[in-house]
């Protein structure tokens, strides 16, 4: 019985980029927008459109008050459906954020460059009325256990310099998480570190039974200071934090769990 | 399939935590989004560790909705890593090691059929120009599909009644509903 990455040679279950908005886009913007880029859509793969409505409340101050009226128009989603209907990429426009997210991950070129191809277009536009606030790289990747959950001993995947487990969260016979965050500059820019391993029990369809996996969520969330050109200004920042995430996940990795997912000597 | 659906939902992940614990001690946000927007709202410059405190307990939604495999995704995987580790002339002078992306092709490929709920184990083997190649046989059921290092796959596929066959379909596109008919039968 052994842990394993959940695809052979890499773990990375999803990917996501995430692109916050210094400001609101208006309805009306994003009705035109989704309008312009149906044709590309289509040719992008994405099968399925979602418009994002919802009706606003407000508690607090003197009174609750309801808005009743028709829903308002916050946002799109394009999802890219699996033959069996699971979304295996999503594009979502809301007023305040454009987010890619991706269960098809292969390698960095290709995520990266799928992303420009799909979200570019769109943010050149979005840009044109807002500035970015943040720009948010999200991995989470995926070891799983076979065999009983009680014996998923976490030193199967996580090195000795990881955070040291209590003896409870370490033996596997229960639940546990560690879940850090700290601040450092990259190429200028302040930038939010999220590094959370949770324990967690799943399965593999449904009514399978379960089975114990690590999840590993790395998140490398710039606040860009000073930029040109949009988010080309800010292209080489986000390799940066590729790099970064790789190294944050090889670090609490054991050497062997290293080389099964391709990462020793990297 | 070209639908327009109107919907806000946020799907649940097929990764369930244990419920109590992760209750106890994480919050869940109705949508990443409402998460993000939180940090917008925030000043970073003049508290940024308030911000490292309100973001440590996040917990990780996926917007794309949940995602399973089927069972025989990992025993297959591992028999395809096996088989990547095979050296020229494997099986005679003209056999070839595994080309440098069929592995990665190959795996996409298979990604794509372990969510597609598709409950049938293929076999995979080695082709001697180094491409990895799916089979099923069940009764009348027959299916040969051969991976491409450039994205592509060819398959024949037949139950004797029903059959599909295609020379270069792309790995990036959606299976044909003629090939998943049968693969789901």
């Amino acid at each position: 019985m052994a842990w394993r990455p959940v695809h052979p040679r890499h773990a990375i279950e999803r990917a996501r980029i995430i692109v916050i908005f210094k400001g609101q886009l208006p309805a009306k913007f994003l009705r035109k927008l989704a309008s312009n880029s149906e044709e590309r859509r289509l040719e992008l793969g994405f099968s399925s459109m979602n418009w994002r409505e919802g009706h606003s409340f407000q508690i607090g101050g003197p009174a609750v008050s309801v808005n009743s009226g028709p829903a308002q128009l916050f946002g799109w989603d394009w999802q890219n459906l699996s033959t069996g209907n699971v979304p295996l990429e999503t594009l979502v426009l809301e007023n305040q954020n454009l987010i890619y997210e991706t269960v098809d991950y292969t390698r960095w070129a290709e995520f990266s460059s799928r992303f420009e191809n799909v979200a570019l277009p769109i943010l050149e536009e979005v840009l044109g009325l807002v500035d970015i606030s943040n720009l948010v790289l999200e991995y989470v990747d995926r070891f799983v256990f076979d065999g009983p959950v009680t014996e998923a001993r976490a030193e199967g995947v996580l090195s000795e310099t990881f955070v040291s487990l209590p003896e409870a969260a370490r033996t596997g016979s229960a639940a546990w998480h560690s879940h850090l965050g700290w601040f450092e500059e990259i190429e200028g820019h302040s930038m939010l570190i999220n590094q959370n391993v949770d324990a967690q029990d799943g399965s593999f369809q449904a009514d399978g039974p379960a089975v114990r996996s690590l999840q590993v969520y790395t998140k490398t969330d710039l606040r860009p200071r000073d930029y040109e050109n949009g988010y080309e200004g800010l292209r080489s920042a986000m390799n940066a934090m590729h790099v970064k995430s790789k190294q944050l996940v090889y670090n609490i990795l054991t050497p062997d769990m290293r080389q099964s997912i391709g990462m020793e000597g990297s | 399939m070209n639908e327009v659906n109107r919907s806000s939902s946020v799907s649940d992940f097929a990764w369930i935590s244990v419920a109590a614990f992760v209750a106890s001690v994480t919050a869940s946000p109705a949508s990443a989004n409402v998460d993000h927007r939180r940090q917008f709202e925030k000043a970073p410059e003049i508290s940024p560790w308030a911000d490292v405190a309100s973001t440590s307990t996040d917990e990780f939604v996926p917007i794309g909705g949940p995602l399973s495999y089927e069972s025989w995704y990992f025993e297959v995987s591992d028999r395809m890593v096996a088989l990547s580790e095979k050296q020229d002339g494997w099986k005679g002078p003209e056999s070839q090691s595994v080309l440098a992306l069929a592995f990665e092709q190959a795996n996409h490929l298979l990604r794509k059929l372990a969510v597609d709920g598709i409950d049938r184990r293929p076999t995979v083997g080695l082709d001697y120009e180094g491409t990895f190649s799916f089979a099923w046989s069940d009764g009348n059921l027959s299916i040969d599909l051969t991976v491409y290092d450039d994205g592509t796959y060819s398959y024949f596929a037949t139950d004797g009644v029903r059959s599909a066959t295609a020379d270069d379909a792309l790995i990036s596109e959606r299976l044909s509903p003629q090939l998943l008919g049968l693969l789901l039968s």
